[in-house]
C-alpha cells in the first residue's frame, strides 16, 4: 500500500463510521428498529474483490474492528469469513467479472449469501445449537437484498475513492 | 515461479494465517452474555456514542417542536385529563409508597430479607446493534453513573435485558430478544420453573417445561431470580401458545414479552448494591 491507498482508506474507514452511525441511530430511531443492515459486509466485499496485496487480511480485521464497536457480534467472525472469501475469490477471480451492474449484484448476493450461511454456522457453533439458523437465515435475506442492490452505487464511489489493484475490480 | 511472486503470495498466506489464528483464538474466548469491556473499546465507545446520543436529542427536539406547536390547538383539552390522571396517580403513590414501606418491615419481621436491593439509573435508547441477528440497544449512561456489566434493564413494561458492555458514558444492553439471552423465569400462577430464550424474533420459547406441568395461554411469566443476573419477580411476558415439543417430554412454549420493543425510548438500569444497605428502595431518576 502506498501512501495514496493509506489516504483512501482511511477516507472509507470514516465512511464506514457515519454509516455505521446513520445505520444504529438514524433508521432506529426514525424509521424502524428492525431495518438494519451492515455496509461493513459492503466494505469488506469491495477489499476482497479489488485488491491483491498481503496486507488485506489486516484491511479487513480494521473494518470488522470498527464493526464491532456498533455490533456485539464482534470483529472474528467477519474477519474469518473475509478471509476465506478472499483467498476463494483469488482463486476463482478469472470466473468473475464485475462489469456490468447486473454481474455487481449478482456477485454481491452470492458473497453475501456465502457470507451469511458462513456466520449463521459459526453462531450456532458457539452457542451450541442450530435452532435459530432459518430464523438467520429468514431475518438476514431482506438485508442481502438490499445490500446486493446497493453494491454498485457504493462501488462506484469506493472505486472513485480507492481504485482497484485486482484484476476481476469495478469496471463500470 | 519468480522470486517476487513467490514472497508475495508466502507474505499473502502468512499475513492470513495471522489474521485466521486471532480471528479463531479470540472467537474462542468469546462469549455473547459476559463481556469484559476493554479500555480501547470504552474510548472508542465515548468517541462515537455522542454522536448517537445528539439524534435523540434531533428526535426529540422534532417531537418537542411537533407537541408544542403543531398540536396545539389539543393541548388544553389534553391538559385538563392528564391533571385529573396525576391527582389520580399521585394518589395511588402515596398508597404503593405505604404498602412498599409495609411489605419492607414485613420482610424484615418473617426475617426474609431483601435479596437484591437496586438502585434505579434512568436512561435513553440512543442506538441499536447493526447486525440484523442481534437485538443489542446502547443507553446514554455508563460507569460513571454506577452502571455496570450484568445490570438488570427495565421498564414500566417488564423486563429488557441487561448490560452487556459498558464504557464511562454508554452502555450496550443485551434484550431479551437476543438469541444469547437466556433467563431463569417461571409461571406467576402455577410456580413452574423453565428457561427462557430469544428467538431473534418478537416472541421467546420457554424451554424444559414438563408435559405434565400446568401451563395455560395467558399465563403471566416473571423473572425466577436464580442467576447472578435478574432480581425476581420482573415480569417478562405472557404465554401466547402451548404444544408439546417434538420429544413429547416437554412443551414447546411460546412467550410474548410485556415490553414493545419498537417502541423502546428510555429504561431504567437497575444497579447491583451490597445487600447491607440501608435503603433498599432507594431510586435515582435523571
Amino acid at each position: 500500500m502506498n501512501p495514496k491507498e493509506i489516504k483512501s482508506f482511511f477516507f472509507i474507514l470514516a465512511f464506514q463510521v457515519v454509516v455505521e452511525i446513520i445505520l444504529a441511530s438514524f433508521l432506529p430511531l426514525f424509521i424502524s428498529s428492525k431495518l438494519r443492515f451492515s455496509i461493513t459486509t459492503l466494505i469488506t466485499l469491495y477489499v476482497i474483490l479489488n485488491k491483491d496485496y498481503f496486507g488485506v487480511p489486516f484491511l479487513i480485521f480494521i473494518l470488522q474492528y470498527i464493526h464491532s464497536l456498533f455490533s456485539i457480534e464482534g470483529w472474528e467472525i467477519g474477519c474469518f469469513i473475509g478471509i476465506f472469501l478472499w483467498i476463494l475469490i483469488t482463486y476463482i477471480k478469472d470466473m468473475i467479472h464485475l462489469k456490468s451492474i447486473l454481474s455487481i449484484i449478482l456477485v454481491n448476493f452470492v458473497s453475501c449469501g456465502l457470507w451469511l450461511v458462513l456466520s449463521s454456522v459459526a453462531i450456532g457453533l458457539k452457542v451450541g445449537g442450530f435452532d435459530d439458523f432459518f430464523t438467520y437465515l429468514r431475518l438476514n435475506l431482506i438485508e442481502i437484498v438490499v445490500i446486493s442492490l446497493l453494491s454498485p452505487i457504493l462501488f462506484t464511489a469506493f472505486e472513485k475513492i480507492w481504485p482497484s489493484t485486482k484484476e476481476v475490480g469495478v469496471r463500470l | 515461479m519468480k522470486v517476487n511472486e513467490f514472497s508475495n503470495s508466502s507474505l499473502k498466506y502468512m499475513s492470513c494465517g495471522l489474521v485466521l489464528m486471532l480471528s479463531i483464538a479470540s472467537y474462542s474466548y468469546r462469549e455473547y452474555n459476559l463481556a469484559d469491556t476493554s479500555l480501547f473499546e470504552k474510548v472508542a465507545m465515548e468517541i462515537f456514542s455522542p454522536i448517537q446520543g445528539g439524534t435523540q436529542k434531533m428526535k426529540f427536539h422534532l417531537s418537542s417542536f411537533w407537541d408544542n406547536y403543531v398540536n396545539i390547538v389539543n393541548t388544553s383539552k389534553e391538559n385538563e385529563v392528564l391533571k385529573a390522571k396525576v391527582d389520580d396517580l399521585s394518589g395511588q403513590l402515596f398508597d404503593m409508597n405505604q404498602l412498599i414501606k409495609e411489605n419492607v418491615r414485613l420482610k424484615q419481621l418473617l426475617e426474609f430479607g431483601v435479596e437484591q436491593s437496586s438502585k434505579k439509573i434512568l436512561a435513553q435508547v440512543i442506538g441499536w446493534d447493526t447486525s440484523k441477528g442481534f437485538n443489542v440497544f446502547r443507553i446514554n449512561k455508563g460507569t460513571n453513573q454506577g452502571i455496570n456489566e450484568n445490570d438488570s434493564v427495565i421498564t414500566s413494561g417488564g423486563l429488557v435485558g441487561f448490560i452487556y458492555r459498558a464504557s464511562f458514558g454508554y452502555a450496550d444492553v443485551l434484550t431479551i430478544l437476543d438469541t444469547n439471552n437466556k433467563i431463569d423465569v417461571l409461571n406467576s400462577r402455577t410456580r413452574v420453573y423453565g428457561i427462557l430464550e430469544g428467538t431473534g424474533s418478537e416472541n421467546l420459547i420457554m424451554k424444559y417445561v414438563l408435559k405434565k406441568s400446568d401451563i395455560e395461554i395467558g399465563d403471566e411469566v416473571i423473572t425466577a431470580g436464580l442467576g447472578k443476573i435478574y432480581p425476581k419477580g420482573i415480569k417478562v411476558g405472557e404465554i401466547i401458545k402451548v404444544e408439546n415439543d417434538a420429544s413429547n417430554l416437554t412443551q414447546y412454549i411460546e412467550v410474548l414479552p410485556s415490553v414493545d420493543f419498537s417502541k423502546l425510548e428510555e429504561v431504567v438500569v437497575l444497579v447491583k448494591e451490597d445487600v447491607d444497605k440501608e435503603d433498599p428502595v432507594e431510586s435515582e431518576g435523571n
